[in-house]
């Protein structure tokens, strides 16, 4: 699968990148703020994304996962140290594939790539 | 005893001199200014004298102190002159009971005699004496005095009366009022002989002038102690919404603090976690590499726990089933262990601190187990009926062999934790393998 990342820690980014190429993956692209992703993602054409919720710029994963979803037909797994029910309802219309915790436990990310390729298989 | 020009003049009015105009003898001045009210109002009010005297009666039944209506009522009854008229006509006892006798006009249909005043034909003269006119205008009139608020009676009067005898009805209820009010505060006028006599003549009117039930229908104190209790409760009302929201606001901005700090912590540890598993990949040796993945798992095994924080209903609480078994399954796949490990944890709440010493103690005793035996591996927990917590972890080997080497970190971190949790760390051999176990006593009050 072809995954983008989008975060705008560029520690977590780089761990990121490097547990999905473990687990078998690509990462295309990494981006840091809402605006990149929607760029990366026009560009790349990611299988899935994997969305931080607090982005540089103060810009909003949210937004991301809806511009994603809407324009380009992209569903994102949601990486987030700030997972409370409010935020899961916000995204539901974005029809997430699934919500990881930070700090991630990297076979919880590992389940979700899983999750996200039985999707786009699909 | 009539010893001043104005009780001169008062006695000569009337005919007799009420302790009312005698009153305050220490200030002279102010009865003077009552007299002055009095006949302005009252005694020399163009309304018919009759008319006059029989509202001050009627109104009197709405005043604790029974000195107005026990004076008016002789005075209906020809002990002295009536409004201070010698040619009113005198009524009997039986005209004065009947009046008294009225049912107050909360207790009748206040619609019919409201709108009965309404229809009357202008100009509408003052009514005749027990006319059903005239007891449509007491009734009103006794409205006005009691509720002056209610707007619909004075209207109907206004409407009845034309705006010149209205305004003159009102200059007698407001004497009427005062002298009520001036009672109140004198409670102690003696009854007049006249009065006291007229009192043992009739028992029935002597009830009806001293136990009247409405007499507490107009005490202007209890009235105004009532709405200032209910200003006060209003006030008191406010006050403590806004305490309220202002505890909400206070109470929502410490929410959204908790979760700014929180978000903060779990994704620092998320750094931490990051930088010891990019620096795995970055080792130039096989010894350095597994120094950092070490380190990286026992980081894991604290930000299993911070993973889960705050997400349960009780902060500062960690529901230990909500994360072992990922913890567990996930220190499998960082050991490289392809083998199933069996997973069973109980329902066990427990503060954070400690949730984060049985990861850590988890994390060491699996690690081991994977590195140093065989499968089958176990991880179980339970809370027993006395309280007391216990982790196992299980492989299918035999356990260290005694004082090999030195101990090692892992094993270092196992017994600190287990002295910092007061814990006893129980080996045990059987044929199928090898099982640590750690047990402790929950903290008091931990359900």
């Amino acid at each position: 699968m072809r995954v983008l990342v989008v975060e705008d820690d560029f520690i977590i980014a780089m761990h990121i990148e490097m547990m999905v190429s473990e687990f078998g993956h690509q990462v295309c692209a990494i981006a840091a703020s809402a605006g990149e992703a929607i760029v990366s993602a026009a560009e790349h054409h990611p299988d899935v994304a994997l969305m931080d919720l607090r982005l540089a710029d103060g810009s909003s994963g949210i937004e991301a996962a809806r511009e994603l979803y809407d324009n380009q037909a992209l569903r994102c797994i949601i990486l987030s140290a700030n997972l409370e029910e409010s935020t899961r309802r916000a995204l539901s219309p974005y029809d997430p594939i699934a919500f990881v915790e930070k700090p991630i436990l990297p076979l919880n990310l590992q389940c979700a790539l899983e999750k996200a390729e039985s999707a786009v298989r699909w | 005893m009539v010893t001043s020009a104005l009780q001169r003049e008062v006695n000569a009015r009337f005919g007799l001199l009420p302790n009312f105009f005698a009153s305050a003898p220490d200030a002279p001045e102010i009865v003077e200014k009552l007299w002055d009210f009095a006949k302005s109002s009252y005694l020399d009010n163009p309304m018919p004298s009759l008319l006059k005297e029989r509202l001050f009666v009627y109104l009197s039944r709405f005043c604790e102190i029974r000195y107005c209506i026990a004076r008016h009522c002789a005075f209906l009854l020809g002990r002295g002159h009536a409004s201070g008229d010698p040619s009113v006509s005198v009524q009997s006892i039986g005209q004065a009971i009947h009046l008294l006798k009225t049912p107050p006009p909360w207790a009748r249909d206040t619609a019919m005699f409201l709108e009965g005043l309404e229809t009357l034909p202008l100009p509408q003269d003052w009514p005749a004496v027990e006319s059903k006119e005239e007891d449509w205008l007491i009734a009103a009139a006794t409205l006005v005095f009691v509720e002056p608020a209610r707007s619909n009676a004075r209207n109907a009067l206004r409407k009845a009366l034309g705006g010149k005898s209205f305004e003159h009805l009102l200059g007698l209820l407001a004497f009427i009022r005062t002298a009520h009010y001036w009672t109140v505060l004198h409670p102690n006028f003696a009854l007049e002989e006249d009065v006291k006599e007229l009192l043992s003549v009739n028992e029935e009117l002597a009830r009806l002038l001293l136990e009247d039930p409405e007499s507490g229908r107009c005490d202007i104190s209890a009235r105004l102690f009532a709405e200032l209790v209910e200003l006060r409760e209003l006030n008191e009302r406010r006050e403590l919404e806004k305490a309220k929201r202002a505890l909400e606001i206070e109470l929502q901005q410490k929410e959204a603090l908790l979760k700014e700090v929180n978000h903060r912590v779990k994704n620092s540890l998320q750094i931490v976690s990051s930088i010891l598993q990019l620096e795995v990949s970055y080792s130039s040796t096989k010894e350095s590499a597994d120094a950092m993945r070490n380190a990286a798992a026992r980081v894991l095994a604290v930000a299993a726990v911070h993973e889960r924080l705050y997400t349960g209903p009780q902060v500062g609480c960690v529901q230990l089933d909500s994360f072992l078994p990922d913890l567990t399954r996930q220190i499998g796949q960082a050991c490289d262990c392809r083998e199933f490990i069996s997973i069973d944890i109980d329902k066990v709440e427990v503060p954070t601190d400690l949730a984060i010493s049985l990861a850590l103690v988890l994390n060491e005793l699996l690690t081991n187990a994977i590195k140093h035996a065989q499968a089958p591996y176990g991880v179980r927990l339970w809370r027993d009926m006395g309280g007391k917590l216990t982790l196992t972890v299980r492989d299918g080997g035999q356990g260290p062999k005694p004082y090999e080497g030195t101990a090692g970190f892992g094993t270092r971190i196992v017994k600190a934790m287990a002295k910092q949790l007061r814990a006893v760390l129980e080996p045990q051999r059987d044929a199928s393998g090898y099982t640590i176990a750690l047990i402790l006593s929950l903290p008091a009050g931990n359900e």
